[in-house]
Order: C-alpha cells, then sequence, then structure tokens
C-alpha cells in the first residue's frame, strides 16, 4: 500500500485533497490520505490547506517557518529603521538649531565687525556696521534711482520716435 | 506607534525642506577665513527683521578677483540684475528669491583694487 500511495501524481494527490475538503471521502480513506501527505514532497496550495487542517507537520511546518521569520525580520528592520530615522531627524533638528545660535549668538540682535584683520569692541562694531548698512542702502538706492532715469530716458527716446 | 514616529519623522524632513537656506557663493566671504585678512573688513548684523552682511576689499586684487567670480557663480540664480557704470565706478546688483523673500546682494568696485560686497534681506530669507 505504501509504495502504491506514494506514486500518486500531483493532480492525483490534489483531486483527493479537493474530495476530502468536498467531506467525500470515507474515514478510511481519509486516513490513506493523511499518511499519503504526512510522507510526500509534493506541495500545492490545496495540499498544504489540508495538511494544516489535519495537522501534519511535514506539511505545516515548512510552510510556517518559511514564512514567519521573514515577516519578522522585515518588521524587526523597518522598527529600527523607523527609530534610528526618527532618533537622526530629532538630533539634526536640536543640532542645527544649536548651531545657528551658537554662531551669531542671540537671534534677536547680533552684531559683529572686523577692520583690516581685527575684530572690533561691540561699540565700534555697532557703528562701523551701522556706516556699512548705510553704505550698502545708498548704493541700492542709487542703482533704483540711476535705473528709473535710464528708464525713463529710454520712454523718452521711444516716444519721440513714435512721434516722429 | 512606529507608524506615528515615520509620520513625525517626515513631517520634521518635510518642514526641514520647505525652509531651505539659500546657501550663496557670496556668502563664502563670511564664513571666517577672512576675518583677519588685513586687506578686508567684514561686517555682520542680524536680527529679527534683518540680515546683513558686508565685506570691504582694499587694495587686494587676488580677494577682488575671488569676490568677483563667487558673484558671477551666484548671478544665474537671479531673478533680475543689474549692471552699472557711471563715472568711473562700477556697481553690479542682484535680486535672488529664495523662502518667497528677495535677497539684494550687490557689489562696488572701488580704485585702487578694491570692492564692496553685501547680501541684505529679511530673516526669512536665509533660514
Amino acid at each position: 500500500m505504501k509504495t502504491e500511495e506514494l506514486n500518486l501524481t500531483a493532480e492525483e494527490l490534489d483531486e483527493l485533497c479537493r474530495l476530502y475538503m468536498d467531506c467525500k471521502l470515507s474515514v478510511l480513506e481519509e486516513k490513506e490520505l493523511e499518511y499519503v501527505l504526512s510522507h510526500t514532497s509534493m506541495t500545492s496550495p490545496s495540499i498544504i490547506e489540508v495538511g494544516s487542517l489535519m495537522n501534519i507537520p511535514a506539511i505545516v511546518r515548512p510552510y510556517k517557518t518559511s514564512r514567519k521569520p521573514k515577516f519578522r525580520i522585515w518588521k524587526f528592520v523597518s522598527g529600527i529603521a523607523a527609530s534610528l530615522t526618527a532618533i537622526l531627524s530629532i538630533a539634526c533638528f536640536f543640532f542645527y538649531s544649536q548651531t545657528s545660535s551658537m554662531s551669531d549668538g542671540d537671534t534677536t540682535g547680533y552684531i559683529a565687525a572686523y577692520r583690516h584683520g581685527e575684530l572690533l569692541n561691540d561699540n565700534e562694531a555697532v557703528v562701523a556696521t551701522n556706516i556699512a548698512i548705510a553704505k550698502a542702502d545708498s548704493l541700492m538706492n542709487l542703482a533704483s534711482l540711476t535705473e528709473r532715469e535710464y528708464m525713463l530716458k529710454a520712454n523718452n527716446i521711444i516716444n519721440e520716435t513714435h512721434n516722429n | 506607534m512606529k507608524k506615528y514616529i515615520l509620520i513625525l519623522a517626515f513631517t520634521i524632513y518635510s518642514i526641514a525642506a520647505f525652509a531651505k537656506a539659500p546657501n550663496l557663493h557670496v556668502e563664502r566671504m563670511f564664513d571666517g577665513s577672512y576675518n583677519t585678512n588685513q586687506s578686508v573688513s567684514i561686517n555682520i548684523s542680524k536680527n529679527l527683521d534683518r540680515y546683513f552682511r558686508g565685506c570691504t576689499v582694499t587694495n587686494n586684487k587676488s580677494i577682488l578677483d575671488k569676490v568677483s567670480k563667487l558673484f558671477e557663480k551666484d548671478l544665474p540664480r537671479a531673478t533680475r540684475s543689474q549692471d552699472l557704470i557711471s563715472n568711473g565706478s562700477k556697481f553690479r546688483s542682484m535680486v535672488i528669491l529664495n523662502n518667497g523673500e528677495e535677497i539684494y546682494i550687490g557689489l562696488s568696485y572701488d580704485e585702487n583694487n578694491g570692492c564692496y560686497l553685501f547680501i541684505n534681506g529679511p530673516q526669512n530669507a536665509f533660514k
């Protein structure tokens, strides 16, 4: 009997499993199917399903062991990745906020000045920086005025050309 | 829990990506390497409203050339620029948009291999 059952093809075994699922096998046939499944190396969804219903370790165990660890490893890796990302994000946030405040001191008002390589004291730095800002403002105003002047000139020339 | 941590991390990244520093080439003049150079005077001012950097180069052609090159490197990013040459003086300026704010960069050339570079804009443009 042993060799006979083990010579079943995959299709035949599938068919037997389908009959088992439809409750069309006798108790004896079910026992024989259980024996065959516990000694077969063939696998298919119906064999695995019937094997798990019959609680056959040779069929159920590989199915469980091949899937569960992968899922656990994925969960473990994603958990670590999520935690590291969160820690790095928070660390970066605090690091950059700290370095920016360290480099420029008080963010509400910070002035520093060097004149020909020498660091000026606070009062000198304020005066020198105010002069520098005033110079920049006057240059920006001059540029704006000059641009407007040239635009007016250009418009006048265009108008005169049209009139002529 | 992990889902919430991931959401938090992405939120922080999104905020960091939204408020981006302008990373201007001309800012290299204010990284500290020229603070003790005798040909250079530096002015730095930062308050709640305004961000200002000023750099005066006196009689130093190599630094003058470097400032000009840095200015040129930033020029492609400018939304508008201007070159004024009148009465022997030359002034170049450009406006760069960052975080929705305008950054004004000016470069005025003096006689005797000198120049005055400044960066000026609202604080939000530099965050």
